[in-house]
């Protein structure tokens, strides 16, 4: 998706953000995701773009969506998605709860009990980093596991700033590392979750290279990493999926999903395909039936651009 | 990492369990100058195999921030050496 007049509406929304914080938090989603939608009712070539996106969707998963009113809304929640969780800067966590509607907490409560730590297996879908978001103010104990996301919030870089074996910074991920710092990398998730920790990575990795696998994904093979998969059979850390979606009442519904196991063997049994494949179907479900929450998934391979 | 005079006998049992560990055919020689990555071909997914056998093997724990350092078999040996328990202990 192109990314032309992204720095000015960047610009403009670090400016106004403060002020609109101030309005009742479901109201400033809804104003934020009203600025995409204005720009897809003034721009002939945005609308163009979103409803041949929305189109091919719809086709591939053969469904029989409103192709007008899907590709507004996605268009709208474009914006509120790529504000991440900035709205929520330095807002009080009471104000903040009223904003997440929370289904299957008790299966990632029950993960984090059996004392092996917990993948928490996010992707790229709805306000993909609201849940990490939540469980810092939860106190959750998290660590990302992803390259380091940028333009977020305070309250989250602050999170970011934890030394010792465990800490944060060493565990951010670079597409240029060698096998050994990959290795080191991985040893060092591994550890995290022993250690009892969230670890929160996105199942929907685009990778070139070592620990990937080949998978369909809206009518594309690609290739997608499989560390997570990895790091489950190596740790058998349960793995909990989550799902953030961007609802019209402004508000962001968040759903943790019943934990799974890993067999420690997959890897050596060469199933790791099969679990990445698993996750993407689950996702596309996710897709097919909240396809405004879709965000760039229907513009992948127009762009190399992948977000955080 | 320059390599040390590490005893014979670890740096064969290190590469023993490097073959066995990351599957390497026997006719592929291993020796302490052999380098993980450019000589055997080994991948993350099999250091990371490796390294978590040599632990178990040395009980010895290998810091993560070690690993990108541990290039050649007698890295490994050497690191090993240092930090296993004595025998006797």
């Amino acid at each position: 998706m192109e990314r032309r007049g992204l720095n000015i509406r960047k610009g403009f929304l670090k400016f106004w953000l403060p002020m609109i914080r101030a309005l009742p938090l479901p109201v400033a989603s809804r104003f934020v995701s009203g600025i995409g939608r204005l720009e897809y009712r003034v721009s002939h070539r945005l609308r163009q773009a979103f409803q041949q996106a929305v189109e091919h969707g719809r086709e591939v998963l053969a469904c029989q969506w409103d192709v007008p009113a899907v590709s507004r809304e996605l268009a709208g929640n474009h914006i509120l998605w790529r504000t991440r969780d900035l709205l929520l800067d330095g807002v009080a966590d009471h104000r903040v709860r009223e904003m997440f509607v929370v289904s299957g907490r008790h299966h990632l409560d029950a993960a984090l009990s059996r004392g092996r730590g917990c993948l928490v297996l996010a992707s790229h879908f709805g306000a993909h980093l609201l849940p990490a978001h939540w469980l810092f103010r939860e106190q959750y104990p998290v660590r990302f596991y992803m390259e380091r996301p940028r333009h977020i919030s305070r309250f989250l870089a602050r999170h970011f700033d934890t030394d010792g074996p465990l800490g944060q910074e060493k565990l951010f991920i670079s597409r240029q590392g060698v096998p050994a710092d990959s290795a080191s990398s991985i040893l060092r998730a591994a550890r995290t979750l022993k250690a009892g920790l969230l670890l929160y990575l996105a199942g929907d990795v685009r990778w070139t290279g070592q620990l990937t696998e080949s998978a369909r994904f809206l009518g594309r093979t690609m290739r997608f990493s499989t560390t997570w998969v990895v790091l489950a059979a190596m740790t058998e850390a349960p793995v909990v999926m989550v799902f953030c979606r961007m609802e019209p009442d402004g508000r962001y519904h968040i759903e943790f999903l019943p934990p799974f196991q890993v067999p420690k063997d997959a890897p050596e049994k060469g199933e790791t395909g099969r679990w990445v494949r698993n996750f993407l179907a689950i996702l596309e479900d996710q897709v097919r039936r909240y396809p405004t929450n879709s965000n760039d998934y229907f513009f992948w391979g127009e762009s190399e651009d992948l977000v955080a | 990492m320059t390599p040390t005079m590490t005893e014979p006998a670890l740096v064969a049992e290190v590469a023993a369990i490097i073959r066995q560990s990351a599957k390497i055919p026997a006719r592929v020689p291993i020796t302490s100058a052999t380098r993980l990555v450019e000589d055997l071909a080994i991948d993350s997914l099999d250091l990371v195999g490796v390294i978590l056998q040599l632990q178990d093997h040395f009980d010895v724990v290998i810091e993560e921030d070690a690993v990108p350092n541990l290039c050649r078999v007698a890295d490994l040996a050497a690191y090993l050496a240092a930090r296993r328990p004595a025998v006797g202990s």
